[in-house]
């Protein structure tokens, strides 16, 4: 084990090894997503498939880490932002940074061990989901929103959901529903851009970073984990999701375990 | 042509594990199937996404002198009905058995001379699968694989467990025969 990595040793031997192995694919590098490139940079992950087809702006920098006055001015593109945060922290990582939708170039995205996806919607979760569970590939969700509640106040609440091949997905955990995916596709070109904080973000990347360490290292050596943690930005609180402890099927009906692969059309 | 990048889920290689690591009354090892789908990434390392598990009943191994066990041959030919039922959606089949002990596995000289003529038999049934020989240790694993329209192995880059908890097993390059 190196110097660099003395403090973390609790996570095994083998760690910093599985980490500089795994490929680590990370869709939307906004206030989330720069957290997470920057925490898996520090622990030492060495491949990384960056997707962000946007520019800094003005309204980032009060939450897009590694980003400057300068890159705002600039127009720099987030990929570039989390290319070097990444390469400053680790000289010899493979980056593959992809200055588009992911779907533009998913060939790359087949390879990765572990996915992140900070996307600002539902469909686009359920895009991400769907493929990560073709290409057998454990996929990490975060999301956050503040809403106005009863009472006229904010209500900050989000969510990191573990999505796992061969486990519940997030439509078995109750996170996609057919109600809120039909809701946004009405709201479509409406939406807005939705509030966003750069400490609530760093918890739910924090706890998203966390359980893929956990996941690569089996530091804890938990049997089982709560596969969706919820955030109460309100009370600073972060527990077991209620639909990540009750109503979860054990066998996910929704990606059945032999639909893997590049779907191919044949004449019937 | 990259070697492949060997994966499946950990619900999947436990089932696995369970099955070749119980006692047969005369076979000192357990066989089984693995079957899967092959993706091709053009210039990107392959995939192969191995999702089913056939094992060997008990009662299709016969002793050998030779090997010390052979496994009949109804359990192939079930293996190559079932690549053929899904031909043309580039099917592949890999035969799994267990070495005991830590660390990378590698193949005896009895696997060397008795499994890779299995493999001509697959690469018939599904041409476009990737087919091969995937030998797994207590906490390690290797696979020889056989791309599409390859009649030489090479020897998968990575075996990767997803799921809770996660494992990446590289190929070293020297094997523990």
């Amino acid at each position: 084990m190196s110097e660099r990595s003395s403090r973390q040793s609790f996570l095994g031997e083998q760690f910093e090894q599985a980490a500089a192995e795994c490929i680590v694919g990370i869709v939307g590098l906004g206030g989330g997503g720069s957290h997470i490139v920057q925490q898996l940079a520090h622990i030492g992950f060495q491949n990384f498939i960056l997707y962000d087809g946007d520019v800094v702006e003005e309204s980032n920098l009060t939450r897009l880490v590694g980003a400057t006055n300068a890159d705002a001015l600039a127009a720099t593109k987030k990929i570039d932002v989390a290319k070097r945060l990444i390469l400053g922290l680790q000289p010899g990582a493979s980056v593959t940074a992809n200055d588009c939708r992911w779907q533009s170039s998913a060939e790359a995205l087949m390879g990765c061990h572990f996915i992140f996806g900070c996307v600002d919607t539902f469909s686009g979760r359920s895009e991400l989901e769907a493929f990560a569970r073709r290409y057998l590939i454990s996929y990490i969700d975060i999301g956050m929103d503040v809403t106005i509640g009863t009472d006229g106040r904010p209500v900050m609440g989000g969510q990191v959901t573990v999505s796992l091949p061969g486990q519940p997905c997030m439509r078995c955990l109750g996170i996609l529903t057919e109600k809120r995916l039909s809701e946004e596709a009405l709201a479509y070109g409406d939406v807005g851009g939705r509030p966003q904080v750069v400490w609530a973000n760093g918890i739910l990347a924090s706890t998203a970073v966390g359980r893929a360490v956990d996941l690569l290292s089996d530091w804890t050596g938990r049997d089982t984990a709560p596969l969706c943690l919820s955030f109460d930005g309100n009370r600073e609180e972060v527990k077991p999701h209620w639909m990540g402890r009750n109503r979860i099927p054990v066998i996910c009906d929704h990606y059945p375990a032999d639909q893997v692969g590049t779907p191919i059309f044949t004449n019937l | 042509m990259l070697a492949p990048e060997i994966r499946l889920t950990r619900g999947l290689y436990t089932k696995v594990k369970a099955d070749l690591d119980r006692p047969h009354e005369f076979a000192h090892e357990r066989v089984g199937f693995l079957f899967g789908k092959y993706v091709a990434r053009g210039e990107l390392q392959p995939l192969v996404l191995l999702t089913r598990y056939q094992p060997v009943a008990d009662e299709h191994y016969s002793p050998s002198e030779e090997f010390g066990a052979l496994i009949g041959s109804d359990s192939i030919l079930t293996t190559m009905q079932e690549l053929r039922n899904r031909r043309g959606s580039r099917e592949c089949a890999f035969h799994v058995h267990m070495h005991l002990h830590k660390g990378q596995p590698g193949l005896s000289r009895a696997d060397r001379r008795g499994l890779p003529p299995l493999i001509p038999s697959f690469q018939r049934m599904s041409p476009d699968g990737c087919h091969g020989l995937l030998i797994l240790s207590e906490d390690h694993g290797l696979a020889w694989t056989w791309s599409p329209g390859n009649s030489t192995p090479e020897i998968a880059r990575t075996i990767f467990i997803t799921g809770y908890p996660m494992a990446i097993y590289p190929h070293k390059e020297t094997p523990n025969v």
